[in-house]
């Protein structure tokens, strides 16, 4: 299977705005997705093929490559939202595999 | 692993009352307790009656906030006299919050601290709901509407002040909390496995208590519940296909992150790829999330992945939708025919 689709990663970002108390819009084409929320635009599309990530995410500065969803998320948040400052996952300090 | 109790409730809710009766059981002989008050003077510590030093009580402010640091050290004495002998063997603890406090710190620091968590185990949320003015407590405070979200176990108090069954009340509460079984109890006469076992880590209950709060299904499945109190939405999600442990960690991780502070509780059972026979139970409060618990077996014929999830506003289709492309993703690159996951409709 492909990487998830620009259909199913606008879904997942229109969603995702709300998720984050953003208020914006994202715009779906064939070529990619434009995401608009707190005064700032970016641009998702899909990166070449002879790179190993399969999004590029670019803003008005630059241009980066993501390979993940997760870190899709998190490029977008980052370049919408800089303040935010995240919050990461805390696993209580036990083992996570099946003993 | 001794197991704690976490026991909250809006002020004047009953939490004292109910403990002062737990207490007597001989069943709870051997408990230690911790109570919070906010303010100088402790007054509760007056009201239960106590037979040996297992009893702390914290005075320095809420629980919730001020005195996180204060509950580790707290607890960590506790555990140091009980080794050394100069206290009694306590098998159990309770901890009984102010009325005002948010329950998720207290949880947090359970979790967290590694030597805490080596020791003790989360043994569930009870919170008391007053059923004489729990609509108009509910209404004005946003704490006590956490308090029910967050709660393994609902204890209806004040039943006798109100004429006829709180019908309006019980639906309310269900919709906030779906997967709580809600106790009535008079004058805080309750027995105590009703109230205190309701833990997911203690060998011996861990079936049972997966079956009860994945029977939340019937409040949840379809559509989800909800409620005007802060947007808080409960509802069950489910996956036919068993999940990458990979995908697992990274769904979590994504959630912590990016819907942390609106995630009030998730349970879960998990059909785990790497683990088929053996599914995981997760359990987690806002960004903070326990390990898996690996059950020894299957506690039934259903073997579908099962998430029960309390949240501020967060959508369903949402959850859903990260973790169909999550799973999809690490699927693809493990090389793997994809299995589509078929969330139950």
């Amino acid at each position: 299977m492909a990487a998830a689709s620009m259909e199913e990663l606008g879904a997942l970002l229109r969603e995702t705005l709300a998720v984050w108390h953003l208020e914006g819009e994202v715009r779906l084409d064939a070529q990619e997705i434009e995401v608009a929320a707190a005064g700032r635009r970016l641009h998702i599309v899909a990166a070449p093929g002879d790179v190993l990530f399969p999004w590029l995410v670019r803003t008005a500065e630059k241009s980066r490559g993501v390979a993940s969803v997760a870190a899709l998320l998190r490029t977008v948040r980052n370049a919408l939202d800089p303040e935010h400052g995240g919050v990461r996952l805390r696993l209580a300090p036990r083992g996570v595999l099946p003993p | 692993m001794i197991p704690v109790s976490v026991l909250t409730g809006f002020l004047g809710s009953g939490k004292t009352t109910l403990l002062a009766h737990l207490l007597r059981h001989p069943a709870l002989a051997r408990t230690a307790v911790i109570i919070n008050e906010f303010g100088e003077i402790g007054l509760d510590h007056d009201l239960i009656e106590t037979s040996d030093e297992s009893f702390v009580e914290l005075t320095t402010g809420c629980l919730c906030c001020t005195v996180r640091g204060d509950l580790v050290r707290t607890l960590g004495e506790l555990l140091s006299r009980r080794d050394a002998g100069s206290i009694a063997p306590f098998e159990r603890v309770v901890i009984e919050t102010t009325g005002l406090a948010d329950p998720a710190p207290i949880l947090h620091a359970l979790m967290t601290d590694p030597v805490l968590s080596d020791r003790l185990a989360l043994a569930g949320v009870v919170t008391t709901v007053d059923a004489f003015h729990a609509f108009d407590t509910l209404a004005r405070h946003p704490a006590a509407v956490k308090q029910v979200a967050m709660a393994d176990r609902l204890v209806l108090t004040k039943g006798d002040l109100v004429e006829g069954e709180p019908a309006e009340l019980k639906a309310e509460l269900c919709r906030l909390n779906p997967a709580a079984p809600l106790v009535p109890v008079v004058h805080g006469a309750a027995a105590p496995e009703l109230i205190l076992d309701s833990g997911l880590y203690d060998a011996g209950s861990k079936a049972p208590d997966v079956a009860r709060w994945l029977a939340a299904e019937a409040h949840g499945h379809g559509h989800a519940a909800h409620d005007h109190h802060e947007d808080i939405v409960s509802f069950c999600v489910y996956r036919e296909a068993p999940i990458h442990a990979v995908a697992l960690a990274l769904f979590l991780e994504t959630l912590a992150e990016h819907a942390g502070a609106d995630l009030l509780r998730v349970k879960g059972i998990l059909n785990i790829v790497e683990s088929p026979e053996r599914p995981a139970v997760i359990h987690g409060v806002q960004h903070v999330f326990h390990p898996p618990a690996w059950l020894d077996r299957w506690p039934s014929a259903d073997r579908r992945s099962r998430l029960v999830f309390i949240t501020r506003g967060i959508p369903r289709s949402w959850i859903e939708r990260l973790l169909d492309l999550l799973e999809h993703e690490v699927a693809e690159r493990s090389g793997e025919p994809l299995r589509q996951g078929e969330p139950a409709a």
